[in-house]
């Protein structure tokens, strides 16, 4: 990773500015305080901070995080992203003078410090120099081949490991009730219109995904022992499922009918594959 | 099975849909609570929420006359007196000294009209100047707060990307050397800065700044001034968890408003809804909370 490399001195009549600052897992809190978690939530490496200046334009900042693998770099890409794909590297979205993308084992944030035709502009130049740079992986997280199509948000896709990643997009449980770590593989969508979920959870073996199965239930769904779809209060349905290595929940379906068909779905899926 | 577990030793979302504090959650639609006849209630459950259309200019600068009268007002009602002075004396003593704890975040800071209009009614409680600071990051190293006999702790609202919200509970992060302790989980255990020796039982006044509040955000890089809105308010109250309650029942009624569906908090702001039923800091359950409103009541949103 070095951005002295990748980046001209200068590009379209923007010159970079000062050193090119470095963060590791530790020092990155000096530089975006808490938001620094988002990244040690996967396994973050370390990321370089390099600044583009132009008169009377305002900064424009590039941030080049080392995600250890595509996988944990589209990991936290996913995290983040909220609205329309902007076609640059493997996935990206721009907003209001942010772009953020994924390319490789990288994800990157350039920053304007306000939106200006002349910030658009060179964000995306400098995008350009970048996924020319580097080769793409061509791949997303196996497990995402195991979310249904039909009704998926796609844009809501989220993938991780943690426990504090599914309690940042939907709070399930302050204890660690599934046994999620970095020995998992987890992926998170929205289906349908309403706020109805479906989270896969990819187990090292059969022993923890069991295990993890019987605590949530026990804790989560105290009522019931084994797996089905259950209504868990007004118009709000779950289902459960473990398979081998795999557990499926599906929170918050609008109805029996909806949560049983996602149901059937995920599992043939995982059945299939 | 670990069967601690099943006698809940932990909290889980349902737990927060069955019982009262599912409003601290950010998860659904808040109580609206009729505050007719409750000033007489105890201070510790009251919160004040006053508003006043003229507060922000259409510059975005704060009317200071203003700003004092909303402080003072609010004030007076809470400590149910017939003066602001009285108050102020309530909560402070001449040998106090006092620190305002305020938070310097860039694009949305405390405003320095809301500090100085604190300063303000601190003196006039006796408090010698010299003996009254404020700071925020700097609050460690800041021989006023490290004598500290008193704090007030003022901010405003705004969404965060790592804690749901930043209010009043996460004002104090900056008392711990190493506020990254205290990230866990979406900060989930906010509450326990404020056992901290530097503030334990210090803070006398909480001040929410609701003048323009910023309801959303995205991911690291988060702000846009599109999700902020002129609600010309501040929430008042000697309690911390209450006074955060309330502003995020406002900031949910914002974003239902603006998005024209439920939209949970992102991460969910737990912490608040912890601070009550794990760390006892206060009352994270609107039905139990007095909130009187007071001044302008358009788009009010609770």
């Amino acid at each position: 990773m070095n951005l002295a490399e990748i980046i001209p001195k200068e590009v379209k009549g923007w010159h970079r500015e000062g050193d090119i600052e470095k963060y590791d897992r530790e020092t990155i809190f000096r530089y975006m305080n808490g938001a620094g978690e988002i990244y040690r939530m996967y396994d973050y490496r370390g990321m370089e901070v390099l600044r583009m200046v132009k008169p009377d334009q305002p900064e424009v900042k590039i941030e080049m995080f080392d995600m250890g693998s595509p996988d944990d770099a589209f990991g936290v890409f996913s995290h983040m992203r909220e609205g329309d794909e902007a076609g640059v590297g493997e996935g990206s979205e721009y907003r209001k003078g942010l772009l953020s993308f994924w390319q490789g084992k990288y994800f990157f944030c350039i920053i304007g410090g306000q939106e200006t035709e002349e910030t658009k502009q060179i964000i995306f130049e400098l995008a350009k120099i970048i996924t020319g740079f580097y080769k793409p992986s061509n791949a997303k997280p196996a497990i995402l081949r195991l979310l249904p199509e039909e009704n998926l948000n796609s844009g809501t896709i989220r993938y991780f490991n943690l426990p504090s990643s599914l309690n940042y997009h939907y709070f399930v449980s302050d204890k660690n009730i599934l046994h999620l770590s970095r020995e998992t593989d987890a992926v998170l969508a929205k289906y349908g219109e309403s706020y109805c979920y479906l989270l896969c959870i990819k187990y090292p073996d059969n022993t923890v995904s069991k295990k993890a199965f019987v605590d949530f239930l026990s804790v989560y769904l105290p009522e019931v022992e084994k797996a089905g779809i259950y209504q868990v209060s007004d118009g709000k349905w779950l289902a459960i499922e473990l398979m081998q290595k795999y557990v499926v929940i599906i929170f918050d379906a609008p109805n029996r009918q909806f949560a049983e068909a996602l149901w059937r779905q995920a599992i043939a899926k995982i059945r299939n594959q | 099975m670990d069967r601690k577990l099943r006698n809940k030793e932990g909290f889980t979302r349902r737990d927060f849909i069955k019982g009262a504090s599912l409003a601290a959650l950010g998860l659904a639609v808040g109580v609206t609570v009729d505050s007719k006849d409750i000033v007489k209630a105890p201070v510790r459950t009251k919160v004040i929420l006053i508003r006043n259309k003229a507060a922000v200019g259409a510059d975005g600068k704060c009317n200071p006359p203003i700003i004092q009268d909303m402080i003072d007002q609010a004030v007076r009602v809470l400590f149910d007196v017939d003066s602001s002075d009285k108050a102020w004396k309530s909560m402070f003593k001449p040998d106090d000294i006092v620190g305002i704890k305020s938070n310097v975040w860039g694009p949305l800071p405390t405003p320095p009209e809301v500090e100085r209009s604190i300063k303000k009614g601190i003196f006039s409680a006796g408090v010698a100047e010299k003996n009254i600071g404020i700071d925020d990051r700097g609050v460690l190293g800041n021989d006023i707060f490290k004598k500290a006999t008193a704090l007030v702790n003022v901010r405003p609202l705004r969404t965060h990307h790592w804690a749901g919200v930043g209010g009043l509970i996460k004002n104090h992060i900056m008392f711990s050397p190493e506020p990254w302790n205290y990230h866990d989980n979406s900060c989930a255990d906010l509450a326990t800065v404020w056992k901290l020796p530097i503030v334990k039982d210090k803070t006398r006044l909480n001040i929410l700044v609701m003048l323009t509040p910023l309801f959303h955000g995205i991911g690291a890089h988060h702000f846009d001034r599109e999700y902020t809105w002129k609600y010309n308010g501040l929430l008042v109250g000697t309690d911390p968890v209450a006074v955060d309650t309330v502003g995020l029942q406002i900031l949910m009624a914002k974003r239902r408003a603006y998005f024209g569906e439920e939209k949970p908090m992102k991460p969910s702001p737990h912490h608040i809804a912890f601070a009550d039923t794990k760390h006892n800091l206060g009352v994270a359950d609107l039905g139990k909370i007095n909130l009187i409103k007071l001044g302008w009541d358009e788009d009010v949103l609770i």
